[in-house]
């Protein structure tokens, strides 16, 4: 999680610094949690979505404020809170109170509760082939690298320590990760409508 | 090199390697890549209850963030 944040930092200074590419890749990074985060309040998936472009637009303006005091997902997540809210109250609604909305839970996806509720067909259709391509292609990787990615994606190990438990040089746990990512990638492009040329 | 994207996302890269692999992720090509791990992560740790956006919400967003 350090490392997380170190990497957050230094995509914050670039941005900060004008290079738009490194906020484009903390928002790729952070745009599903907050939609999840989003749907979770407002219970629609336009708004949701609305909210989270809402929330990313709004972070771009106030990056020159962002010092640095708190993590960069904790401001964020702060900056998606209140633009759900306040497009709550322009519906003329409230922020449900059985909620519980807790930053940390958001941010370990320990909160499952009620989302399937808010779904449409399309998105529950596209949440399912999702889940059976991903998993899918993870019981049809090599052992090795279903483990490696394992390690990395569901235990959050670091690379180095990743490489104690398997007993292999960084650079291998490295290309195992890469390696299992493409396989499975291959698999959910056609769901996510990207090509990549290899 | 496309190692440098995987490696980016998971914060094993700093220096040079950073720098290599933010100049490849200017590519579309490489950028989509990086969104489909993130996709993946996504699914990985949640399943079928990771809400997923429309497919082409990321594009869209990417594209209005980059005429701000």
């Amino acid at each position: 999680m350090v490392k997380e944040r170190e990497i957050d930092r230094e995509l914050v200074q670039r941005a900060q610094a004008g290079e738009k590419l490194a906020f484009g890749l903390l928002v790729t990074k952070y745009q599903r949690k907050l939609y999840r985060l989003a749907l979770r309040i407002v219970a629609d998936p336009a708004e949701a979505e609305d909210v989270v472009q809402e929330t990313f637009i709004k972070a771009y303006r106030a990056l020159p404020q962002f010092r640095g005091d708190a993590a960069f997902y904790t401001w964020l997540y702060r900056i998606a809170i209140n633009a759900a809210r306040s497009s709550l109250e322009s519906r003329g609604r409230r922020l449900p109170t059985q909620s519980g909305l807790n930053i940390n839970e958001s941010e370990t996806f320990e909160v499952r509760s009620h989302l399937n509720d808010v779904d449409t067909p399309e998105t529950l259709l596209l949440n399912k082939q999702l889940a059976e391509a991903v998993n899918s292609a993870m019981e049809g990787l090599p052992a090795e690298l279903r483990l490696t990615l394992s390690l990395r994606e569901i235990e959050g190990l670091s690379y180095a320590d990743i490489a104690e438990v398997m007993v292999c040089p960084i650079g291998t746990v490295r290309s195992r990760i890469f390696r299992a990512r493409e396989a499975i990638a291959e698999r959910i492009r056609p769901l996510l409508g990207t090509g990549v040329e290899n | 090199m496309q190692e440098h994207i995987s490696a980016l996302m998971d914060g094993e890269l700093s220096g040079a390697g950073l720098d290599l692999a933010l100049e490849m992720l200017r590519q579309p090509e490489h950028f989509a890549r990086l969104d489909a791990y993130h996709q993946i992560r996504h699914v990985l740790r949640a399943g079928e209850s990771a809400a997923a956006m429309r497919p082409d919400f990321s594009a869209g967003l990417q594209t209005v963030l980059r005429n701000l």
